[in-house]
């Protein structure tokens, strides 16, 4: 596997480390878009899962990194648009998530 | 008094706001002293270290901190500080076995991170980071 998303993988399973390392992945996710064209499918399954992951725990990941970062604020210096969903986690931890009922359909 | 006065003129070119050399001082004597982490934090940490292969999986809490102390402990150890808001991050950067290892703690020496990034420089490159100089430059 590509080792930045090797670390990238591994690093989302530790969401309540410091935000000062939460403010490496995101940089390090941001490296990994340029490379998405190139991974093995079994490499963007992994991206995915490792995505989703990210996601699911936006609110312990932006517990940590307000102690270092104002994500809203960063958002507007940098310009940085929602498809970098990932520099998104303030927001994201508001957004409800689908129980297993209804992303069944039932 | 020279240590103090080049620590000043490096946050004038990073624009960052006032520090104290003193507090910073006393930050990292406290992590030289003792290793002290966030409630219930180092086992977090020294599992996310095993899990990247930074240390050693049948690595312990005091291996790690060994680590911390070697960092510390480094003479040339560059030493630099987070500023977000009023809070600032005493953050110590050397080498250690051929891999650049970084060392931030509260202002209050508590034990914040440490851990070998992946890219230092682009790390440090947030202009949130100010260079302060060496430990040996700083008298800590």
């Amino acid at each position: 596997m590509n080792p930045r998303l090797a670390y990238y993988c591994v690093a989302v399973q530790h969401p309540a480390v410091s935000g000062a390392e939460h403010l490496e992945l995101l940089q390090l996710r941001d490296q990994l878009v340029s490379l998405e064209p190139l991974l093995t499918p079994e490499e963007q399954e992994a991206l995915g899962t490792a995505d989703a992951l990210l996601a699911a725990q936006a609110s312990q990941f932006h517990q940590e990194l307000q102690r270092f970062i104002n994500l809203a604020t960063y958002r507007h210096e940098q310009d940085i648009p929602p498809e970098r969903w990932w520099w998104y986690l303030d927001v994201l931890q508001h957004v409800p998530r689908p129980s297993p009922a209804t992303s069944t359909g039932a | 008094m020279m240590a103090d006065a080049q620590a000043e003129e490096a946050l004038g070119e990073r624009h960052a706001p006032p520090v104290s050399g003193e507090a910073v001082r006393a930050a990292l004597r406290q992590v030289r002293q003792q290793v002290r982490w966030r409630p219930g934090k180092a086992q977090l940490h020294l599992a996310k270290r095993v899990a990247l292969g930074h240390v050693p999986t049948q690595a312990t809490l005091a291996t790690y901190e060994a680590v911390i102390q070697t960092v510390v402990q480094t003479p040339t150890a560059v030493v630099w500080v987070y500023h977000w808001g009023t809070d600032t991050y005493p953050t110590v950067v050397t080498e250690v076995a051929g891999v650049v290892w970084l060392v931030m703690c509260g202002s209050d020496g508590t034990m914040e991170t440490a851990f070998p990034p992946e890219d230092p420089a682009t790390y440090l490159a947030d202009p949130r980071f100010t260079r302060l100089g060496t430990m040996e430059e700083l008298g800590v």
